[in-house]
């Protein structure tokens, strides 16, 4: 149950109250910033490895490598300064630019086999001096700065396994990483700071040359200093698969008012068997964790397909609403710029949501929406399907709008209506949750891990679609999720499906958290709720706990009865009549109503028995058994626990926990009478 | 689930084959089961198969039904 002010429940609980709707609108998906690039330069330049650095709003200063002269220019809209050229190195040779807070802009470049550096001051560069000289040439070169006297370049040497760190600032050596051994070739390298330095690979894995982008953090602040993680898959192929992943480009995106920056990455990916083609893909990190984390199915990013040597990413933002990411390759300039959420609040004549563990559904109808004053409060740009939707319901405490539990959504259905007689004009939106956009991806390549927790696959599958996964903070994950499972999923399997398989054999369900995503909740089925977790609801309305109840009904039905688990080389069965938490007087039909579960990562009598009984408590527990309608309580989450104090049947009245979550409003007059209602659909504790 | 793809290895010892299955060009697939109805002489690098998933993600349901081409 949320935590509200003493305000807000005491405005909820009043005999007259005051119903308070925000709907916000942004330009996310599931939290993660949506880049809508578009093409504002272009020229016919050729295609080379290109660096770039926001230097202000709407201007970019890049660098390029064309056939060995190092080139730039100072924005998107400015010719290349060719010469005299920075300086002169091999074609294709690595080279990095970062911003020198309060000195300029620094060039890192591989020249022959010394790593060397430029400041460019605004105005002209300074000469080249040289960081390092090692036994052989340069190859990805790669930086970040925290501030001018803190900072490190990042460098390989040719396409070789070694890649060296250098710390700048102080006198330093460079320092090779100790992730040599597991890595045949480094073919592009990318950085970007946050607490730690988060590095981007492409390369080969050693021993078995597969392809790889990898996610790799070298420990700064939060990790110990130089200390390396494990490398994390981004992207995978098998070596006789006809791929090679190169140029990657990674940079923080976090627009003004986001709790947390996301990364996105490019990289070019080059298939050579049939139908050949040679693109960037895009691809980002996920909200909730760092670039070690989960990653986004890679898509290709708004590029025509000779853009083969890569794109760069900047993001600029002046933190108080002007956000933007640039995509730039030497011949295009794209820009998506971020507009700040829109508040549809007042427009909202009817809002309706439900809430299932595998499903979610919100639906409104907003007045006022003339394309004139939707283009001019930018919320146009804004409405499009996959953009964020985001319900509060609330009420208004002592004349400020105070809001409960978040609605979630995104977007999936436009319909704008007009009405000839009356010349009024409505929209109607639809949205839905994770779990239907899990159910619109397929898997778009064979996978199999039999190394992995049911957690770390559930993540990662989850995790390709765009949705991130966390055990819940208050009620605690079964051990289950620690299982470690042997997994394959084919082409075309479909996420919804596989990830629903996923989570039967554990006790667990899922709810949604305010940014969207997965939250893991372990339900102690059969005991208490935690105290302070439960509201009560009867009839007539109890004076010191004036929750009212408008309807309650309950209802009777078939249900299964026994649970049969299939593992290796045995099952076990549990039966409903052998539970002893089952009341003698409400055993369900003797009729045999068998639910099948097939698992063969279960291999001893315990596990099969234990979790033929986890089936059974999931399938009794999930069994919506009741339904409640009260005035709107905003503080309600799924899986709540309340008390209904009404007995229309025998032994009807007891505790119940929240398995649908219904919020109804309408302001009324011209929709109909005025509502604010919670509908509970409830199951067994 | 059934999907097609194309034999990429066998191991003969474990009578299991690795399968590029159709639509996932970068990735194969691993230690699949295959019928013991089909020899280890008809498993040749390149020949289609059918992948019967068993549809439950654990890769020893996973079986190769048959083989042509």
């Amino acid at each position: 149950m949320l935590t509200v002010s003493a305000g807000l429940t005491a405005a909820q609980r009043a005999r007259s109250k005051h119903p308070a709707i925000s709907l916000r609108l942004s330009q996310s998906r599931f939290s993660v910033p949506i880049l809508e690039f578009s093409l504002i330069a272009s020229g016919a330049e050729p295609d080379c490895p290109i660096a770039s650095v926001p230097v202000e709003s709407g201007y970019v200063f890049s660098v390029r490598n064309n056939a060995g002269a190092l080139e730039w220019r100072e924005n998107q809209f400015s010719a290349w300064t060719t010469s005299p050229a920075i300086d002169t190195v091999t074609a294709g040779q690595g080279f990095a630019l970062a911003v020198l807070p309060g000195a300029g802009i620094l060039l890192a470049y591989g020249n022959g086999n010394d790593l060397k550096a430029a400041l460019f001051s605004g105005v002209s560069w300074s000469s080249a001096g040289t960081l390092a000289s090692e036994a052989s040439a340069i190859g990805s070169v790669a930086m970040a700065w925290r501030t001018a006297s803190d900072g490190c370049v990042f460098y390989t040497l040719g396409t070789s396994s070694t890649l060296k760190r250098l710390r700048l600032g102080s006198p330093s050596t460079p320092v090779t990483w100790s992730k040599t051994g597991l890595v045949a070739s480094i073919t592009g390298l990318s950085v970007v700071l946050r607490d730690d330095y988060y590095l981007i690979v492409t390369g080969t894995e050693a021993t078995t040359n597969n392809p790889r982008v990898w996610a790799v953090a070298m420990g700064d602040t939060n990790r110990p200093t130089n200390a390396w993680s494990g490398l994390v898959t981004v992207q995978e192929a098998d070596a006789a698969a006809s791929v090679a992943f190169s140029a990657p480009h990674a940079v923080d995106v976090q627009p003004t008012g986001a709790a947390e920056p996301v990364a996105f990455v490019t990289f070019v990916t080059d298939y050579s068997g049939n139908v050949p083609y040679t693109r960037p893909f895009l691809t980002h990190s996920l909200p909730g964790s760092d670039l070690t984390g989960q990653w986004r199915e890679p898509y290709p990013a708004m590029l025509d397909t000779g853009e083969v040597s890569g794109a760069s990413l900047a993001f600029y933002s002046d933190g108080s609403g002007t956000d933007a990411v640039y995509l730039i390759t030497p011949t295009y300039d794209f820009e998506a710029i971020i507009l700040p959420p829109a508040d549809l609040s007042p427009r909202v004549l009817r809002a309706s949501a439900r809430i299932t563990p595998t499903t979610l559904g919100l639906t409104v109808e907003l007045e006022g929406v003339t394309p004139d004053n939707l283009e001019a409060s930018n919320i146009y740009a804004n409405l499009k399907v996959g953009h964020d939707l985001a319900l509060s319901p609330g009420y208004l405490v002592a004349g400020t709008a105070e809001y409960g539990v978040t609605i979630p959504a995104n977007i999936q259905r436009l319909t704008f209506r007009f009405d000839p007689p009356s010349g009024k004009r409505l929209l109607v939106v639809e949205a839905s949750g994770p779990w239907e956009a899990l159910g619109r991806y397929h898997q778009p390549q064979a996978w199999a891990s039999s190394a992995m927790t049911r957690g770390e696959v559930f993540a990662r599958l989850a995790g390709r679609a765009g949705i991130a996964i966390a055990a819940d903070g208050a009620l605690t994950p079964s051990a289950a999720w620690s299982d470690t499972i042997t997994f394959a999923i084919g082409f075309g399997e479909n996420a919804r499906a596989t990830l629903l398989r996923l989570l039967n054999p554990t006790p667990d369900m899922l709810r949604i958290n305010a940014a969207g995503q997965f939250s893991i909740c372990g339900l102690e089925f059969g005991l208490s709720p935690p105290a302070g977790n439960v509201a009560d609801y009867g009839w007539p309305a109890d004076s010191a706990d004036p929750n009212a109840l408008l309807s309650a009904s309950f209802v009777a039905s078939h249900e299964a009865n026994w649970f049969r688990v299939t593992g290796a080389d045995r099952y076990a069965d549990a039966f409903l009549i052998d539970d002893e938490g089952i009341d003698p007087d409400s055993y369900p039909s003797l009729t045999p109503n068998i639910h099948h579960i097939r698992d063969l990562d279960i291999d001893s009598n315990t596990e099969a028995t234990e979790a033929a009984a986890f089936a059974m408590r999931r399938s009794r527990a999930a069994l919506v058994v009741a339904e409640a309608v009260v005035p709107a309580n905003v503080a309600h989450e799924l899986f709540d626990v309340i008390r209904l104090d009404v007995d229309p049947a025998p032994n009807t009245s007891g505790s119940y926990r929240i398995l649908e979550l219904g919020i109804d409003f309408r302001r009324g007059p011209a929709s109909e009478a005025p509502a604010y209602l919670s509908t509970f659909g409830l199951g067994r504790v | 689930m059934q999907i097609r793809g194309i034999v990429t290895a066998f191991d003969v010892g474990t009578h299991t084959a690795t399968v590029r299955l159709d639509g996932s060009a970068p990735q194969v697939l691993g230690s699949v089961p295959t019928s013991r109805g089909i020899a280890s002489g008809d498993m040749a690098t390149g020949r289609r198969v059918v992948v019967d998933t068993g549809d439950h993600n654990h890769p020893a349901d996973f079986v190769v039904t048959a083989v042509w081409g």
